[in-house]
């Protein structure tokens, strides 16, 4: 990949659109091949084509690739930490320079739906919630009483009008 | 859809449940953490799964439709899908339970039956203990909170409700000097943090939302194309994917039917002024809970703002908010990188923390 690619990958798409660039154009680019060539990739990877084909003007490849891994998620239902999808953006974007630089052919790179898959490690989210529940500040235990009072009172006014 | 299809499932999982713990007493724990949206409603449980449905609940038409599906009650997506052969329920406004003047109320039982389907997707034990943590919004009244409460009793073994925005400070563990503010679909909910349980000044709940965005937009393009087709739901899903406060150049076109022909519909200026809709009520709430907020630490709430929800991801939002707070004397936002499931998320990790103790006490 050489350096005025490495740059594009990181230009927001507003500065694109400021140039009245067409994403995929911008892509193929970048890239340096056709757009035919350039879509099959983007379709490969699995980001919705929509997403891409009107993307917000300030969002950057890691914008793009955020909602796509998002929407997978969301769909899927697999949990993905932030670092986890932070992570996950990381290896696309090396997955997309090593297509780019022809290391790689497109029919090498995983689907986001594969990628979230593999990279789903939902214990990783729970893992550090259950390790702070064992050391719980007074702030937040005092706050957990508050909110358990709360309910008591509900839970009493519920009884009693059952009751009545 | 009748209250007697409910009131039977209820009385099965409250037989259900009577069994369940009292044939095992120290059975292990599911903790749930969920967000009751009006539009979508998301889980995450500590067993590992987190998912979201849309708050809708079906009922068969008739019994050809039951025929059909194979069972009393559609959920979710499934219902909104089938509309058609359904009697079709949307349980939730302004993000509360929707009341009627009867003492039966569809809506609590809609609830109570989409509650338990959403628990039963996380996939428990026949032995566990369910407990829940469930998101409201900011300023629900007492009455709002005791009917959900009074609702979804028989779903779990305890259950506990907080304010949304709550949770998702919890969540993130912004517990200090924070202003959160969680953009649904029947509210925007704003909660000022400051280290101590956030009280009901620190709140704020303002009833435009994605639902007022959707119905601006949709009387916006009627007016303007009074011969398109177009449904609610069709909008909703423009707004979800177009949705901006930006000031873009792009137009946005969108395919609706005229007569049953296929024609395309410039929409930029209805859309943007439909998300800009919600703006002003926004920019309010945040100057009354910046502005009544301690004078020496309002520059520390201001850098601060984190916003969530689905509305959330309308382009151009961060940046409207901060040029919101350019009148306050600047301040920063962000918005969280899950803001679908923040408010479980924020829910599972108070269950979560939620010594055993303080959870007896609401078990029945």
């Amino acid at each position: 990949m050489n350096a005025r690619q490495e740059a594009a990958i990181q230009t927001p798409l507003r500065d694109v659109a400021t140039k009245n660039m067409d994403p995929i154009c911008w892509t193929a680019e970048l890239i340096g091949r056709g757009t035919g060539h350039t879509v099959r990739c983007l379709k490969r990877i699995g980001l919705p084509r929509i997403v891409w084909r009107r993307p917000r003007r300030a969002d950057s490849l890691e914008d793009v690739l955020r909602r796509a891994i998002l929407a997978e998620t969301a769909r899927t239902g697999i949990a993905l930490s932030g670092e986890e999808i932070r992570e996950l953006i990381g290896k696309i974007v090396e997955l997309l320079r090593n297509v780019f630089s022809g290391e790689i052919g497109v029919g090498a790179i995983p689907s986001v739906a594969e990628l979230v898959r593999s990279g789903s490690v939902f214990s990783d989210f729970l893992v550090p919630m259950i390790r702070e529940s064992g050391g719980l500040s007074e702030s937040k235990r005092e706050m957990l009483r508050r909110i358990l009072e709360d309910n008591l009172q509900l839970r009493q006014a519920s009884l009693e009008a059952e009751r009545q | 859809m009748t209250n007697s299809e409910f009131s039977a499932s209820k009385k099965r999982q409250k037989t259900s449940k009577r069994t369940k713990t009292a044939s095992a007493p120290k059975a292990p724990t599911l903790l749930v953490g969920i967000d009751l949206g009006t539009s979508r409603t998301a889980i995450a449980s500590s067993n590992g799964h987190r998912l979201g449905v849309s708050t809708y609940v079906g009922k068969p038409k008739d019994e050809v439709s039951e025929k059909l599906f194979g069972k009393r009650l559609l959920f979710g997506d499934e219902a909104l899908y089938n509309r058609m052969s359904l009697d079709l329920l949307r349980p939730l406004k302004d993000g509360v339970i929707q009341t009627a003047s009867g003492t039966a109320n569809e809506h609590v039982d809609a609830v109570q039956a989409l509650l338990a389907h959403v628990v039963s997707l996380v996939s428990p034990l026949d032995n566990d203990v369910v407990y829940g943590v469930i998101g409201m919004p900011a300023r629900a009244s007492i009455s709002n909170k005791k009917l959900l409460i009074d609702a979804v009793r028989d779903v779990f073994d305890a259950v506990m409700v907080v304010s949304e925005p709550f949770a998702v400070a919890y969540g993130l563990d912004i517990l200090t000097d924070a202003l959160i503010i969680d953009i649904g679909a029947g509210t925007m909910d704003l909660c000022r943090m400051h280290g101590s349980f956030p009280t009901e000044d620190d709140q704020a709940t303002v009833s435009k939302a994605g639902d007022f965005i959707d119905q601006t937009l949709s009387d916006l393009i009627r007016q303007r194309y009074p011969r398109a087709q177009f449904t609610l739901n069709m909008i909703k899903a423009i707004k979800e994917l177009h949705g901006y406060v930006s000031d873009k150049e792009e137009r946005i076109e969108v395919e609706f039917t005229v007569e049953g022909r296929p024609r395309m519909f410039d929409i930029t200026a209805e859309l943007k002024r439909a998300c800009l809709g919600i703006v002003s009520d926004l920019t309010k709430a945040i100057y009354r809970l910046v502005g009544s907020f301690d004078p020496e630490f309002q520059k520390r709430l201001r850098d601060n703002v984190v916003v969530c929800g689905g509305g959330s991801q309308m382009t151009g939002l961060r940046m409207l908010i901060e040029k919101a707070l350019d009148e306050l004397g600047g301040g920063r936002a962000r918005i969280v990188d899950e803001p679908v499931y923040a408010g479980a998320n924020g829910a599972l990790k108070i269950a979560n923390d939620m010594p055993d103790s303080f959870w007896e006490h609401l078990r029945d």
